[in-house]
């Protein structure tokens, strides 16, 4: 998995969604800690004392069943499964609703310096918005040089060498009715298990910047339409000015895949070479329906090969 | 694998604005070589003027300047030249 970022139990506090507050501990101690794993646990049965599966990194559910576990116990018990607990030190604990830590449950907690925060949602709901919530707070990251524009619902990312025509691509993408998510500078995150979205930054939103002309701003001379805020990027173009010295192979046929592997994912990657008078929007355009077919079991290249070989053999037979 | 870099801080009151952005990024494109420019952990294409912009580096903020190809020791020299006079700013 790609490496992270840390971000501090106090961001947890800032997003209203998941309904959290903190019992023990004041926000400028929470802005302290930090959180590094996008994962979650129940605690289960590390209240039991069985603790050997406790990943001190991830942030603790502990619910209902947790609590009627524990008011099972006589006194001295439940002070020695909350501290064999507690003792391992997990970056937090969280209570959902209608579970609140008892006084006992505080002290030890102070004790080994664990922080309790509390949720108004049942853990059932609670646990998809924080695993949804981590991993956009701790997604792996990555800035490309490269336009992201949604080509009939496809995400393409469009890379090439300064100069090769990368913008004017992408504005003649959006006046053939595509949308612009991000011109030359895109952001990109890694969601588990294999998504990869990328968005333009907040800066630079709406914009273009065209050789010649400057700066446009999509949304303002093409409409609301022609803008996109994120996009699932579903492959990658690099577009390369076209040599007749180079060596290198272009793919004729389209049997063989190549992939670009960004943030740890891959996806399809097509090398285009671009000359003088290139019809790209045309190209990204056969790019993206290709794309389709493809995700729809339909191999226009497979299927080719399979007709010439039999009919290759059928003929060789003879 | 060769790589030319330097560490630069801005020196105009206005920071990295517009036009000083334009000026780095046709300075950057005289050379052949790759280089980007990092603030904060965030790398960008030096030769993109969407990129540079998009850093918004004021005054006082350091940057990193990273090379790669060639004149890539002639082109972070330049570069690093143009933030340091400050974009030839009076300020």
């Amino acid at each position: 998995m790609p490496s992270t970022g840390n971000i501090s139990l106090k961001r947890l506090l800032d997003n209203p969604d998941l309904s959290l507050f903190a019992e023990n501990l004041d926000e400028a101690t929470l802005e302290q800690r930090e959180l590094k794993d996008n994962r979650v646990q129940v605690v289960g049965l590390s209240i039991a004392g069985f603790t050997d599966h406790l990943y001190r990194e991830r942030v603790q559910l502990f619910g209902k069943s947790e609590m009627d576990y524990l008011n099972t116990l006589t006194d001295d018990e439940r002070r020695a499964k909350i501290a064999s607990f507690l003792e391992r030190r997990p970056v937090a604990v969280i209570f959902t609703d209608p579970v609140r830590p008892t006084d006992l449950f505080r002290e030890i907690a102070g004790q080994f310096e664990v922080p309790l925060l509390s949720t108004r949602m049942t853990s059932s709901i609670f646990i998809d918005f924080i695993k949804d919530h981590l991993n956009r707070l701790l997604a792996a990251t990555s800035t490309l040089h490269a336009q992201l524009i949604d080509v009939f619902g496809v995400g393409m990312l469009i890379m090439g060498e300064s100069g090769v025509g990368k913008s004017e691509t992408s504005l003649d993408l959006v006046m053939r009715g595509h949308k612009l998510v991000a011109d030359d500078v895109v952001e990109v995150r890694y969601i588990p298990p294999d998504h990869l979205v990328g968005a333009c930054n907040e800066m630079m939103r709406d914009l273009i910047e065209i050789r010649g002309i400057g700066l446009i701003n999509v949304q303002r001379m093409f409409g609301v339409t022609a803008v996109g805020r994120e996009k699932q990027i579903d492959c990658v173009i690099n577009l390369v000015l076209w040599d007749q010295s180079s060596t290198f192979e272009y793919e004729r046929i389209g049997s063989t895949v190549r992939y670009y592997e960004i943030l740890g994912v891959k996806r399809p990657y097509y090398i285009i070479p671009v000359r003088h008078g290139s019809n790209l929007s045309s190209l990204m355009e056969v790019i993206a329906r290709d794309h389709m077919l493809k995700s729809q079991g339909i191999n226009i290249a497979e299927d080719f090969e399979k007709k010439l070989e039999k009919k290759l053999s059928e003929m060789g037979g003879k | 694998m060769m790589m030319a870099e330097r560490t630069v801080t801005i020196r105009n009151k206005l920071g990295l604005h517009a036009r000083a952005a334009s000026m780095f990024v046709k300075e950057a494109e005289r050379y052949a070589c790759e280089v980007e420019m990092e603030k904060s952990g965030v790398r960008v294409n030096a030769k993109s003027i969407m990129g540079i912009l998009m850093l918004a580096a004021p005054f006082g903020s350091t940057l990193k300047l990273i090379a790669k190809g060639p004149g890539e020791e002639e082109c972070v020299a330049a570069l690093a030249r143009l933030v340091e006079v400050g974009f030839e700013e009076e300020s």
